[in-house]
């Protein structure tokens, strides 16, 4: 029984002894993780982590995760030139730990996130050009990160990708959105049960919305976006992508755990960013998809009528919906991502 | 004659009778070494324990004068697992499995178990912590302890199954639970190809035997 023991501790210790791997170079494969008021939360940052400049993707949900960013497309062509990091945040993605469900408020992702700044240059250096980019609800919690103390000085720019920094306005947009398509879809006879199920729910409600109300629009909004014949099928395979960088594909469920939805219930009872904006003064870049219900383009100008930034630059996509970055629109996307990264790195 | 011939069968019957009782007739099953290679599916990963019978009931199923032997086990059963999924966690298991199996007359078996346990990760990679003030301390033996229930389900087969020392072969699917992972629990299957070596002289069982008949 002794030796057994013994055996069992020598394997512990062996698996335990993880030696520190920091790679800098032009093809950079770190895994580590960020351990924070309970959570173990990996990052990965792939790419070229010699060229100093980092994007920090900062992933939707909440409960989402952020590998599903590294599409082949990123890894040949933004990865040669910068290093990409791919950050799961507490209750999401391949995140770990155990009891965790005081922390579903957005303070506790905040600090998270600055501690993540923190232990980047901590690891490549204080010098590193650090870009963040929020999606989704990312859109909501990077803006609230930079309009905490001096946090946006921390980072070289801001990329808002269909992000929700507000959500009373985003739910006034989108219920306009839906009508307005719902309304010429069923003149063409399209999908005519579908549209007037949507027409008549929009034509329901009154804003502002409660957060039963506004997770049913929201549900709607991701359902036109399948109806709507503008947008092209999008032909992404996400589960190679968990597979090529040993994503443990059953965590996938973690986004429907109960901090996650109490988190997002806590989101649509009417939170908003617009009011702070103004103290936002670093380089930004505004990109969303024509035909977003989810977070509406019109989202975009709020935040560009607000913040006090020398250089804003607003692009909406004709081919894309909610996964801006995934769709026809791939391509020009990034474009504008590496245009505006080289220009302020 | 005719009362001689009566005295002959029932002498015929009494011994054919005598035959059958309570002798087993599988030799009763002792405790036995488990070794496994285990896959999560995609990782690899090793599976050992030791299983120990407590309950043999042999049952004699008869259908037009032949008789079918089937012998169904219960064991307890302590298995230390371990898997390494790169990036994501090393993960060592105990569990203890209330195992049952079902022996045909052939080698043939099946077996399922509902098995509790206790579970430590060690995480995929090198763990820092940065306090409120900035500092950053990097974790050594980073990593979670998870409570753990599982179920088991598969089949094998024995070899050599009149000796009291037979070698079973088998491959099984595990279900594991780990709790609390991310306030919630995190479902993770396994799968183990295996052999167990019994020696019949380590740790000797002695199983009580019941015997029944359809």
């Amino acid at each position: 029984m002794k030796k057994l023991l013994l055996i069992i501790s020598l394997g512990m210790a062996i698996v335990g002894c993880q030696r520190e791997e920091i790679t800098i170079g032009t093809h950079a494969s770190d895994v580590f993780y960020l351990l924070n008021k309970g959570s173990a939360m990996p990052v990965r940052v792939h790419g070229n982590t010699a060229s100093k400049t980092f994007m920090l993707m900062i992933h939707g949900g909440p409960g989402g995760d952020a590998i599903i960013y590294r599409s082949p497309y990123v890894v040949e062509n933004l990865e040669e030139e910068i290093a990409m990091v791919y950050w799961d945040q507490r209750n999401g993605g391949a995140t770990q730990g155990g009891a965790n469900g005081a922390n579903d408020e957005v303070d506790i992702f905040i600090e998270d996130l600055e501690k993540m700044v923190a232990l980047l240059k901590h690891r490549y250096g204080d010098d590193i050009s650090l870009f963040v980019n929020g999606h989704s609800w990312g859109g909501f919690l990077t803006p609230a990160f930079l309009q905490k103390d001096q946090n946006q000085y921390l980072v070289k720019g801001w990329i808002q990708s269909a992000g929700a920094h507000n959500i009373p306005l985003l739910n006034g947009y989108a219920r306009q959105m839906l009508l307005d398509k719902a309304a010429i879809e069923i003149a063409a006879g399209n999908n005519t049960a579908k549209w007037t199920e949507i027409q008549d729910f929009c034509n329901s409600i009154t804003l502002p919305l409660n957060a039963e109300k506004g997770l049913k629009l929201n549900g709607y909004c991701f359902e036109g976006q399948t109806l709507t014949p503008e947008l092209p099928g999008i032909e992404y395979n996400g589960t190679a992508v968990y597979l090529q960088n040993d994503f443990p594909l059953l965590q996938l469920t973690t986004g429907r755990n109960s901090v996650p939805i109490s988190l997002t219930n806590w989101l649509f009872t009417d939170q908003q960013l617009s009011d702070n904006m103004s103290v936002i003064t670093i380089p930004t870049l505004l990109l969303f998809g024509k035909y977003d219900y989810v977070c509406p383009p019109l989202l975009a100008d709020d935040i560009e009528s607000r913040i006090q930034s020398a250089y804003k630059r607003k692009v909406v996509f004709e081919k894309s919906g909610h996964g801006v970055m995934f769709g026809a629109d791939e391509q020009a996307y990034w474009t504008e991502v590496i245009a505006f990264i080289r220009t302020f790195k | 004659m005719k009362l001689s011939l009566v005295l002959f069968l029932c002498l015929i019957w009494g011994l054919c009778a005598y035959a059958q009782s309570p002798e087993p007739v599988v030799s009763l099953p002792q405790t036995g070494i488990k070794v496994a290679f285990l896959a999560t599916p995609r990782y690899p990963g090793f599976d050992l324990g030791i299983e120990r019978p407590y309950l043999v009931t042999q049952l004699e199923k008869t259908r037009h004068q032949e008789s079918r032997y089937i012998s169904k086990t219960r064991y307890l059963s302590a298995n230390l697992g371990y898997y390494h999924h790169p990036t994501y966690h090393d993960l060592f298991f105990l569990r203890l499995e209330h195992q049952y199996r079902r022996q045909g007359s052939g080698g043939w078996f099946t077996e399922w178990a509902p098995g509790v346990g206790f579970s430590r990760s060690f995480l995929g990679g090198e763990t820092y912590s940065v306090s409120d003030g900035g500092q950053i301390t990097r974790k050594t033996l980073a990593g979670f302890n998870y409570a753990l229930v599982s179920l088991s389900g598969g089949g094998g087969y024995r070899f050599a199954k009149e000796r009291a020392n037979p070698v079973l072969i088998y491959a099984k699917t595990s279900v594991l639970c780990l709790f609390p992972s991310n306030s919630n629990f995190y479902l993770r299957p396994v799968v183990s190809l295996g052999v167990v070596f019994s020696s019949g002289s380590f740790l000797a069982a002695h199983p009580t035997l019941k015997m029944k008949k359809k």
